[in-house]
């Protein structure tokens, strides 16, 4: 796929920049909404172009599932407003984001690539890095 | 004379991790909640950037969630002060006083205990079981 | 002996102590993170009572029908438990476990951990 149709070109000033994230969850009953992803999706109306590679264990925040309640319970409270990952990745998106995901992961955790959020690009490593002169900058977040 | 006994808790987790760089702090309030479930008792110390968890800087809520400005997110804080409130006695947390100044977050909720590393030993031998929980 | 005392040098234990292992962390962590299941296996062919839960990313050492790590846990007699809300988290409804571990709540882990001369350790 070639890069003028990865993703949809934005009118903020910032650079084009690839989000490669190898670490998820991070806290969960403390940053409910404000984790990693939603991060690029508040921020990205400010650059050309962001978009997002999933790594390592973070693949699994890109594999569709019905098992996961973002709840908890705590004393007498039901913090239900966890994050909610694989709705942030169709977010993402939804937002013509283009989102890959590193067969790799896929294939070693198991995972069948058509359980992975529709949309999203399922790419070797080496195919990634071959991309990245096509960004301005990469940021491992 | 009367000898005082000490009271003995069931859990201590002495949490060093830093909220926000892993679940490590989701994973301590779960397994606090299911001792407390079974009429055990917990305490938490906190040590290293767990002190951020409690800062009265936060007040009840999180910062807006600009994609459901509606929302209600609970502050770290508001979550421990809840699980304090909720616990009746059997939750407690401890701010270690020299990682909270070595990290400039001194400025704890009033329902968190301020205790010096000095003591850590003596809190030790306040609990059936200790949990250290790494990662400052 | 003292039931929190470990028996001294590496031999046999005189008095097998319970260890409850909370891994957080695994082969999906970084290098060498998976290591302290090693150690869990040291314990249990030393004599030791020894279960493991597996958390956050530690849940994902259990992935795949033959996990060598699990397979070598189970094979020392090591109960080996995932944490559900980790598993949820992390998809793993979508892919196979390991047949010598099983699902288990925070419930199994306090009830452990307030058993009477149950050593926990957190990595």
């Amino acid at each position: 796929m070639s890069s003028t149709t990865t993703a949809a070109a934005r009118t903020g000033l910032g650079p084009p920049v690839l989000c490669v994230l190898d670490r998820a969850y991070r806290g969960a009953v403390e940053v409910q909404f404000f984790h990693a992803l939603y991060g690029l999706l508040d921020l990205h109306g400010q650059f050309q172009r962001v978009d997002v590679a999933l790594r390592g264990a973070a693949v699994t925040m890109a594999v569709e599932e019905d098992v996961y309640r973002p709840s908890v319970r705590l004393g007498t409270m039901t913090l239900d407003t966890l994050p909610d990952y694989r709705g942030s990745v169709r977010d993402l998106i939804a937002e013509d984001f283009t989102v890959y995901v590193d067969r790799d992961a896929v294939t070693a955790l198991g995972f069948a690539p058509e359980r992975l959020v529709a949309g999203t690009i399922c790419v070797d490593a080496a195919e990634l890095a071959l991309r990245w002169p096509e960004y301005d900058q990469v940021w491992f977040v | 004379m009367a000898v005082m006994e000490r009271r003995m808790w069931d859990l201590l987790l002495i949490l060093t991790a830093a909220p926000h760089s892993g679940d490590v702090v989701t994973s301590a309030l779960r397994l606090s909640q299911a001792v407390l479930d079974r009429g055990g008792s917990v305490r938490v110390w906190a040590c290293g950037y767990a002190n951020m968890m409690t800062q009265d800087t936060f007040g009840d809520t999180k910062l807006p969630n600009t994609r459901d400005p509606k929302g209600h997110y609970p502050s770290p804080s508001a979550v421990v002060q809840r699980m304090i409130a909720d616990g009746e006695g059997r939750f407690g947390w401890i701010a270690c006083t020299a990682c909270s100044e070595e990290r400039g977050a001194v400025h704890h909720v009033p329902q968190v205990r301020h205790r010096s590393p000095l003591r850590l030993a003596r809190t030790i031998a306040s609990a059936r079981q200790t949990l250290y929980l790494g990662g400052a | 002996m003292d039931a929190r005392t470990a028996a001294p040098g590496a031999g046999t234990p005189t008095g097998a102590a319970s260890y409850f292992l909370i891994e957080s962390k695994g082969n999906w962590a970084g290098p060498n993170a998976g290591t302290f299941l090693l150690d869990a296996v040291a314990l249990a062919e030393a004599g030791h009572r020894v279960r493991v839960l597996l958390v956050e990313d530690g849940v994902l050492t259990a992935v795949g029908t033959d996990a060598p790590e699990i397979r070598r846990l189970a094979g020392a007699g090591v109960e080996i438990l995932v944490d559900d809300f980790s598993a949820a988290q992390r998809a793993l409804s979508a892919t196979t476990l390991s047949p010598h571990v099983r699902l288990a709540g925070m419930d199994v882990a306090a009830a452990a951990l307030t058993e009477d001369g149950c050593r926990g350790v957190w990595h």
